[in-house]
């Protein structure tokens, strides 16, 4: 019987044994790929190569965003306190294991005899009760790196033997002294490489010290920030001082920037003196730098970078979500056995999407202005190299360099005109403006090529990098691009008397009126019960005469008489009511095959065609207000380049990018009408500025010239003659509301922040138009905000200041033959 | 004793696979070392030598000797093991379970007391037997129980475990009731099942791997691989949120393990070739789970031949015992087939993922001193059974 007995401790033993066979089968031959597929990607090492950046640069090249190589010198913290680094961090990181508390590094550096003293009454039992076990073998580990091998034998022995004496201390172990003796050696060695590294790396040992601090106490706040992260998970740890010590390990090797630009001094010193600097090292790497000659130039045109974006525009997911989601997406079809030809395709986009073009946390992309629009070109792609272990060759892929953008704009022009802006703000003694917030576009009418878009006041580089939160603050709102978008207000403002020669020059092709057309002004005009003003008093005012002095009433008759229908058509005609297309939406660039992101504020306010406007709101319209109020100097400057030149050029920034050559020209707008209306239109303008709203121009030119130095070599136009090349449009847009609450018109003006929103504000002031009159070559808009004046008064003297800028005067020269 | 007579009577059935498991060990020790600051296959050599050397001298002593003195022997393996807090060398895992011997080596009492276990139950049991009554079982409970405590408090919870089956088997044969035995196994599963509740009964590490048996990693893996092939992403990404918190705990141990057998597929890599035979690949290779390396490098064909070699060792074993009419020798080739198989069968059911994660070494394959000289007195132990087959000690 006891032999049955056998048999069946056999039959289990054996039924044991097959059942481990079957699993083997399952997970060996069924499930083999799926582990062979893991095992793979769990011995993988990616590495990425981060690409450098395009550069931007004006139309005649000058760098306005650039990349180039710099050499920091970088610190980490784990190198510099494990096995053959520092003797301060092994002490630092021993006390911290030892009582938790984490000391400065300069109070360990200065102290080492006085501390390693301190450890030595320690007593064999009382490292024995270090608990958890891991914290007791780190101690062990920090003690051995301090004091030697031969003082670890002994320590060790003492802990492993039956017969310690629980009170034999550390000190009392052989190999303690001498240990002692070669730490306090080597750590004087040691300071002494880090005194000659802080000298040629212009840090006094103080300003070094503190720098290992914050990196030390940065690391510690990262590891907490992970820990209160797992516990709002729920995910809180079994073991924390493990979890703790995981972080620890994986975030302290990250390197950490101690100070820009690190010389080939410091690159010798480190390689010479490499055993008492370890966890010092001179990393290499592309940064974007802004030229300092042009770096405050339209920084906020230019833009700048930053992390990536917490969430998108329009609220798209932001840059790290997006990539999580290509990630997770990317997992998935890789379990898949058997992907359909879709899934396939999409494996393979995604794959290359996840490896060289998703954000990761480190990266910098652009947040604004051009750096953020032309995004996806300035960026380039990753490169990489996977290294399995044992594998023969690593795979890589070397990275491409982001493309080069050139802009149509002149960063000498942009530079003059954000000086005359700067000088019409009248800056006191503090720095206060005493001025308004205005704007400047110039543009080639010839080819809508954007030359300009300055914006008052504006941020410098240092501002744009430093101070973004002062800078959101501000009442000023330095931060508005005046140019393309609204101000601090939020809102646009109207064209005001800029808008009656578009409306003329339309109704002149559609033969609702002529030049003739004369009409009596008294000053006002009384419709129903509500008077409509003008500015001047003008008997008999025909055409030429109503565009040359402005006349208002001219322009209510004109609506009654053309119709309101025929305003909003010049209006659409123009451009008014739609965005520009300089950056986003503009189809040359899409025709590309670029794809653009936000970046700049193009902003725009759909115009209402239906049903027109009748009445006294047709009239209102005429003047370039009411339902057309909303504007930008952009399209004011693109509206009168159209009247000057003959067709309407819509506006151009980008002029070309590396690898697709020139942008193409956007399709020009035929404004339909004839040579004789545009003549009669482009004269009535000429005479504004000789005899009419702008006639001061002349006398201002005077004073400018007076004002700005000669340039060598530079022919200077003379005041009068230069005030014979120009034509334009004074513009005088009167605007109801209320101020914005902390805006600088509320600081000004108190009353105007909690008026009603019907009563009125202080006017915005235009003035538009084009040089040389014949074939010009620059179109201009200047609009200055709630300066409360005509356009005449307020805007005609920047012309002036700008006309005489150097950079004017050198465009002219090359531009007009005398 | 001349060499030939000594030679006639070996028992082959139980020498070949032991030998040939042992030269896998030798084999994987080498695999998993060699790039090592230390190469350990020379110490494994060294140790299966001194096994042999041991085995020989009980071959010329005599298993009757050992019979006789089973109870001394238990009794002082016993009192070894209780001394433990005050021998043990803890200073590097914070564990009790070896003894430091000069030059580096170690001794770990627990894998000799599983044959003292053997040899003292099977000396209890040779005659007596068990029967019905409760009483009966008593005293080899007992006998069991004590050791296990004493190892259990190292704490080594495996080789606790493993005294269970070599108990088992002993009463099994020697006539306990199938639902006495059935009851038994399952009292015994049900008090592991029920310590994990108790507060302090396991330490919590131990309690984390139990959860990752429930909540296995491979299994969760296969999980979600499905659902990604059904298209159900959504539910397949829960799972991979859970996979991921689940592998920062002791999951990964096993997770690595199944992850190097499965890659092995059905030829191998190729011995010192695997992917995971690296310092941050499978833990411990070279000994509690040398059977993943061992699937990784030798696929489906090696894992098999191993598990077949084992299966010879231990019917074998269970032939010897079969055939003798010795009844103490019969009791204690049964134990060590309990013994043997036991162990095997846990490292394999853990390498594989079917078995919650303790720390066992492979008979004869994984690197360790102390288990290749206990085993291979063992052996010895059976081959002196073997050659005497009618031979009776005990009249009684």
């Amino acid at each position: 019987m006891r032999q049955r007995r056998v048999g069946v401790v056999l039959v289990v033993l054996l039924a044991g044994l097959a059942l481990v066979e079957a699993r083997l089968v399952r997970l060996q031959i069924v499930q083999g790929d799926a582990w062979q597929a893991e095992s793979v990607r769990s011995t993988s090492v990616l590495q990425t190569l981060s690409a450098e950046r395009g550069w931007i640069l004006d139309r005649h090249g000058e760098p306005l965003a650039a990349t180039e190589d710099v050499r920091d010198l970088s610190f980490r913290f784990r190198d510099w306190r494990q096995k053959g680094g520092a003797v301060t961090g092994h002490l630092l990181s021993l006390l911290w294991l030892l009582d938790g508390e984490r000391r400065a590094v300069a109070d360990v550096h200065a102290h080492v005899p006085e501390l390693l003293d301190g450890i030595a009454p320690v007593t064999v039992a009382e490292l024995a009760g270090v608990q958890p076990r891991q914290r007791r073998a780190d101690v062990l580990s920090y003690l051995e790196w301090l004091l030697g091998e031969r003082f670890d034998a002994q320590l060790r022995a003492a802990l492993a033997g039956p017969a310690t004496d629980p009170w034999l201390t550390l000190a009392a172990l052989p190999g303690f002294a001498e240990g002692r003796a070669a730490a306090l050696r080597r750590a004087l060695e040691q300071a002494d490489a880090l005194d000659d590294l802080g000298r040629l790396a212009g840090l006094s040992r103080r300003e070094l010290l503190e720098a290992l601090d914050a990196v030390v106490r940065r690391a510690d706040a990262r590891v907490e920030a992970a820990l209160a992260r797992d516990a709002a998970d729920g995910n809180a740890p079994p073991d924390p001082f493990r979890r703790r010590r995981e972080l620890h390990a994986e975030l302290d090797a990250d390197p950490a920037e101690l100070r820009a630009g690190a010389s080939h001094d410091v690159q010798t010193l480190l390689a010479v003196r490499a055993g008492e600097l370890r966890g010092f090292s001179v990393r290499a790497e592309k940064r974007r730098t802004y030229p300092a000659e042009w770096a405050d130039v339209g920084a906020l045109l230019v833009g700048r970078l930053g992390a990536p974006r917490d969430r998108g525009p329009g609220g798209t997911p932001g840059d790290l979500a997006q990539a999580d989601v290509h990630r997770e997406r990317l997992a998935a079809l890789t379990a898949l056995d058997d992907p359909s030809d879709a899934e396939q395709a999409e494996y393979d986009r995604l794959s290359i999407l996840v490896r060289e073009v998703d954000y990761r946390a480190t990266d910098e992309r652009g947040l604004y202005g051009v750096e953020a629009a032309l995004e996806p070109a300035l960026r380039g792609k990753r490169g990489w190299i996977s290294e399995r272990p044992g594998a023969a060759s690593a795979e890589s892929q070397a990275p491409q360099r982001g493309l080069d953008v050139t802009l149509t704009l002149d960063v000498e022009l942009q530079r003059a005109a954000e000086a005359v802006l700067e000088r019409a703000l009248q800056r006191d003694a503090d720095g206060q403006p005493r001025g308004t917030p205005g704007a400047i576009v110039l543009l080639d009418p010839r080819s809508g090529e954007v030359l300009a878009l300055a914006s008052a006041p504006c941020p410098t580089r240092a501002d744009l990098a430093l101070r973004w939160g002062e800078l959101l603050a501000d009442p000023w709102g330095p931060l508005c691009q005046r140019a393309l978008g609204p101000g601090d207000s939020g809102n646009l403002p109207p064209p005001g008397s800029t808008f009656k020669p578009l409306e003329a020059l339309v109704a002149l092709r559609d033969a609702l009126i002529t030049p003739q057309d004369t009409c009596a002004c008294a000053g006002s005009l009384q419709v129903g019960g509500v008077t409509l003003h003008c500015l001047g008093v003008h008997p008999q005012a025909d055409l030429r005469q109503a565009l040359k002095d402005s006349c208002n009433v001219w322009f209510y008759r004109f609506a009654t008489r053309a119709g309101g229908a025929s305003v909003l058509e010049a209006a659409r005609l123009f451009g008014y009511g739609r965005p520009t297309g300089l950056l986003a939406g503009n189809e040359a660039l899409a025709g590309l095959g670029l794809r653009v992101e936000a970046g700049l504020p193009e902003w725009s306010v759909p115009l209402q065609l239906e049903p027109p406007p009748k009445g006294i709101d047709a009239m209102r319209c005429a003047i370039g207000q009411q339902r057309l109020d909303d504007v930008t100097p952009l399209q004011v400057a693109v509206a009168l380049g159209a009247i000057g030149h003959g067709t309407l050029r819509p506006p151009q920034l980008v002029r070309a990018i590396e690898g697709y050559g020139e942008v193409p020209a956007r399709a020009p707008v035929d404004l339909g009408c004839s040579a004789e209306h545009l003549g009669v239109v482009r004269e009535a303008l000429g005479a504004a500025v000789d005899s009419g709203t702008a006639a001061a121009l002349r006398g201002l030119l005077e004073e400018a010239a007076g004002r700005h130095a000669r340039e060598p070599g530079v022919p200077r136009v003379a005041p009068a003659d230069l005030a014979r090349l120009v034509a334009g449009k004074t513009g005088t847009a009167q605007v109801a509301g209320r101020a914005r609450a902390g805006g600088w018109l509320a600081q000004r003006q108190p009353q105007a922040a909690t008026q009603s929103i019907d009563a009125p504000l202080p006017d915005h002031s235009w003035f538009a138009g084009w040089l040389p009159r014949e074939e010009p070559c620059l179109a201009f808009a200047i609009l200055l905000e709630h300066s409360g004046r005509h356009g005449g008064d307020a805007c005609v003297p920047l012309l002036a200041d700008l006309l005489y800028e150097p950079a004017l005067q050198r465009l002219l020269a090359r531009e007009v033959s005398p | 004793m001349s060499v030939r007579d000594g030679l006639r009577g070996v028992a082959w059935s139980v020498l070949v696979p032991a030998l040939l498991l042992a030269a896998t060990g030798v084999a994987f020790v080498w695999s998993t070392t060699r790039h090592a600051a230390q190469p350990l296959w020379g110490r494994q050599l060294a140790f299966l030598g001194l096994g042999a050397l041991g085995g020989l001298v009980l071959l010329r002593v005599g298993v009757r000797w050992l019979a006789d003195a089973s109870s001394v022997l238990y009794g002082a393996l016993l009192a070894l093991l209780a001394a433990m807090p005050w021998l043990a060398d803890s200073s590097a895992t914070g564990t009790e379970r070896w003894i430091a011997l000069p030059l580096g080596f170690k001794l770990q009492p627990s894998e000799f007391m599983k044959l003292g276990l053997v040899l003292v139950l099977a000396r209890h049991l040779q005659h007596r037997g068990v029967t019905n009554t409760w009483r009966s079982y008593a005293a080899p409970f007992a006998l069991t129980l004590l050791p296990w405590w004493f190892v259990m408090r190292q704490p080594d919870l495996g080789s606790s475990l493993v005294l269970l089956p070599i108990l088992l088997a002993m009463v099994t044969v020697s006539g306990a009731r199938g639902r006495h035995v059935a009851l038994l196994a399952g009292g015994s599963c049900a008090l592991l099942a029920a310590a994990y509740f108790v507060p302090g009964a396991l330490h919590d590490y131990q309690k984390e791997r139990i959860d990752n048996f429930v909540r296995p990693i491979p299994e969760l893996m296969e999980q979600a691989r499905e659902l990604h092939n059904r298209r159900e992403h959504a539910a397949a990404a829960e799972i991979e949120a859970d996979i991921q918190r689940l592998r920062r705990g002791t999951g990964r141990q096993q997770l690595y393990s199944v992850m190097a057998i499965g890659s092995g597929g059905f030829l191998g890599a190729g011995l010192g070739d695997g992917l995971q035979n690296r310092p941050y690949g499978v833990a411990v290779r070279h000994a509690d789970f040398v059977f993943a390396i061992l699937g990784e490098e030798w696929g489906l064909l090696g894992t098999t031949v191993v598990v077949g070699l084992y299966a010879w060792l231990l019917a074998a074993i269970l032939g010897v015992a079969w055939r003798t009419r010795e009844p103490f020798g019969r009791m204690l080739c049964v134990g060590v087939a309990g013994l043997v198989g036991g162990m095997a069968l846990m490292n394999l059911g853990i390498a594989t993922g079917m078995l919650p994660v303790t720390g066992l070494p492979l008979p004869l394959v994984s690197y360790g001193g102390s288990s290749v000289v206990a085993i291979s007195l063992a052996l010895a132990c059976v081959l002196d059974v073997a050659r005497r087959p009618s031979h009776v000690f005990f009249e009684d």
